[in-house]
């Protein structure tokens, strides 16, 4: 810090971070808004403090293991080479000077933010899915389990330029298709799973109700204020200025999370296109529903966000339509076949169009190198570029794939849910989801305004009631 | 008395700015030990909060919810429609 031209660089990578963070705030402000609209006014206050209490568990984990965890396991550990914790990662023990104010340092501290942001993302997808019945203090756990383990393992190992994914697989996610959205799909499920659907969500005959949010408005203004942090979730994922030249000849760019070239102005197309293909493709398929329409601009860009670094935006727009559409279909398709009642479709818009933006990335960026090779790494499975980098391919991105969604997402989270469920502390008690949520200890959250009933609601009490006698205890 | 650092005039010599510099790894168990407590309060608390709501709702008849009218929950049950749920699909 003691040359300008050298500070000024320190002192804006540090503010860059800094201002992604307050970006993706919003994603969170929006996550809330969201939740809380689509619940019933019953649960409403429930439901929003269930999604806040995100921030301070995942923060204080995060602190105390998850960013360790990131520095540590990217070799597997000892998948690449036999190699183990890695020793880098000493730096980051919770106990480290550098995890505190520290003269010498400006960038532990956003960095760590910046990625902090993404667990919370990770944490708060699995909360809409689940919302309504699931107790807050399991969810709690869930979040950390999430935000502060798998999803920061499954970044170790795909979303750092040495992970044994990267390195050995050629696997290639920009901005987190596969290492947030999959991941947090995947988990969703397998809580959905064994928590079980809403009562009254599945009729006797088979027959799927529509449970109507509370407050639409709401809801939609949640989606769009997720879009608005989205665009933080982007930058941060990026390294702004780095050297992607050589000593003697150097070039400045700004660099993906693996050092690889790209531009800020680029990923703006893509944003945007991969945006509007997946809004255009929502409207389409349903018939123009805002809560479908906005989900899908959503499906869009998590369908391209894998290779959105790199795609022309044309790709972009197309690739966010395809995914979108799988979302939609897949969302009725498995709510239809397994009885699987995903209150937000997350699962959909995160999880299986997060699935297929890795495996479209495979393809589409064939041949690109993944990231600069590891010293005392082995050599990749897939192929390497003329230079020796390990090179993007569809297997890669399709084992990438099935490991985020399955094995860091679903599989822990099913022997979670099930753990949670033995010990009866995953799901509030029958007569309390009857009758709501927030209905024995909080006043009404629209004393003002006039009661109304669905008709969805009076079914639900006929056959709840009938339910209630005999049994006193839902968990 | 001084807690951590007395001058700022070498700044190139300065590493971490916090009191009580050699204190971390304590604090980190102080931590911890707090941030479990809370899940132990939290999930204490919210059983209360469930076991004293589910004892609040009468067996035979839901207490109406917050804004709830009582003839709407009556008029259901006195439903001729009103027939046995299906086997459990819930996963409480």
């Amino acid at each position: 810090m003691t040359d300008n031209l050298g500070s000024l660089e320190v002192i804006f990578t540090e503010f860059y971070y800094w201002v992604t963070v307050v970006m993706m705030f919003l994603i969170h402000v929006g996550f809330a808004a969201y939740e809380a609209g689509i619940g019933r006014r019953k649960n409403l206050q429930h439901v929003l403090i269930k999604n806040v209490m995100v921030i301070p568990t995942v923060t204080v984990t995060f602190f105390f293991f998850g960013w360790w965890i990131y520095f540590a396991f990217i070799h597997g550990p000892f998948i690449n080479n036999g190699m183990g914790l890695d020793p880098f990662a000493d730096g980051f023990y919770p106990w480290s000077p550098l995890m505190g104010p520290h003269m010498q340092d400006r960038i532990t501290g956003v960095f760590w933010a910046a990625f902090l942001l993404f667990s919370w993302t990770a944490a708060s997808i699995v909360s809409g899915a689940i919302i309504e019945r699931v107790r807050t203090s399991a969810f709690m756990i869930m979040a950390v389990v999430i935000g502060s383990v798998t999803w920061i393992i499954d970044a170790a190992w795909g979303w750092s330029p040495n992970g044994w994914m990267v390195q050995l697989m050629g696997y290639h996610d920009a901005y987190a298709s596969g290492v947030i959205h999959a991941i947090a799909g995947g988990a969703a499920l397998a809580a959905l799973i064994v928590l079980g659907p809403r009562i009254g969500k599945f009729g006797p005959n088979g027959e799927i109700r529509n449970i109507p949010a509370h407050n639409v408005w709401m809801g939609a203004v949640g989606l769009l204020l997720i879009y608005t942090g989205f665009w933080g979730f982007y930058a941060a994922c990026n390294i702004p200025m780095f050297n992607v030249g050589t000593e003697g000849e150097p070039f400045f760019s700004a660099t993906n999370i693996y050092l690889m070239p790209t531009t800020l102005s680029g990923i703006t197309f893509n944003f945007l296109m991969s945006l509007s293909g997946g809004l255009l493709v929502g409207y389409i398929v349903s018939k123009g529903q805002p809560f479908w329409t906005l989900s899908a601009g959503l499906a869009g860009i998590i369908s391209a966000s894998a290779g959105n670094d790199l795609y022309h935006p044309i790709q972009a727009m197309i690739i966010g339509g395809v995914g979108a559409f799988i979302a939609y279909r897949l969302h009725y398709y498995v709510e239809r076949r397994f009885r699987i009642d995903d209150a937000v479709g997350a699962v959909a818009v995160h999880g299986y169009s997060g699935f297929f933006g890795v495996v479209v990335a495979g393809f589409l960026l064939w041949g690109y190198p993944a990231a600069a090779p590891l010293e005392g790494s082995a050599a990749a499975w897939f192929g390497t570029t003329p230079d020796g980098f390990p090179a993007v391919n569809p297997i890669g991105n399709l084992i990438g794939a099935v490991i985020m969604f399955g094995v860091l997402g679903f599989a822990p989270f099913y022997v979670l849910a099930r753990i949670l469920k033995s010990l009866g502390i995953l799901r509030v008690p029958h007569r309390v989801e009857l009758a709501g949520l927030d209905t024995n200890t909080t006043d009404s959250s629209y004393p003002y305004f006039s009661r109304t009933y669905t008709e969805f609601e009076l079914i639900e009490k006929r056959e709840g009631l009938a339910a209630t006698n005999g049994d006193s205890n839902g968990s | 008395m001084n807690t951590g650092l007395d001058s700022f005039s070498n700044p190139g010599a300065i590493e971490a700015l916090y009191p009580f510099v050699g204190t971390e790894v304590l604090l980190v168990i102080v931590g911890v030990a707090l941030w479990l407590l809370f899940h132990v309060l939290a999930e204490r608390e919210e059983t209360r909060e469930w076991e004293e709501a589910d004892k609040a709702f009468d067996a035979n008849r839901l207490l109406p919810g917050i804004d709830e009218p009582a003839h709407l929950a009556e008029a259901a049950m006195a439903s001729p429609e009103y027939r046995q749920p299906p086997p459990s699909s819930t996963g409480g």
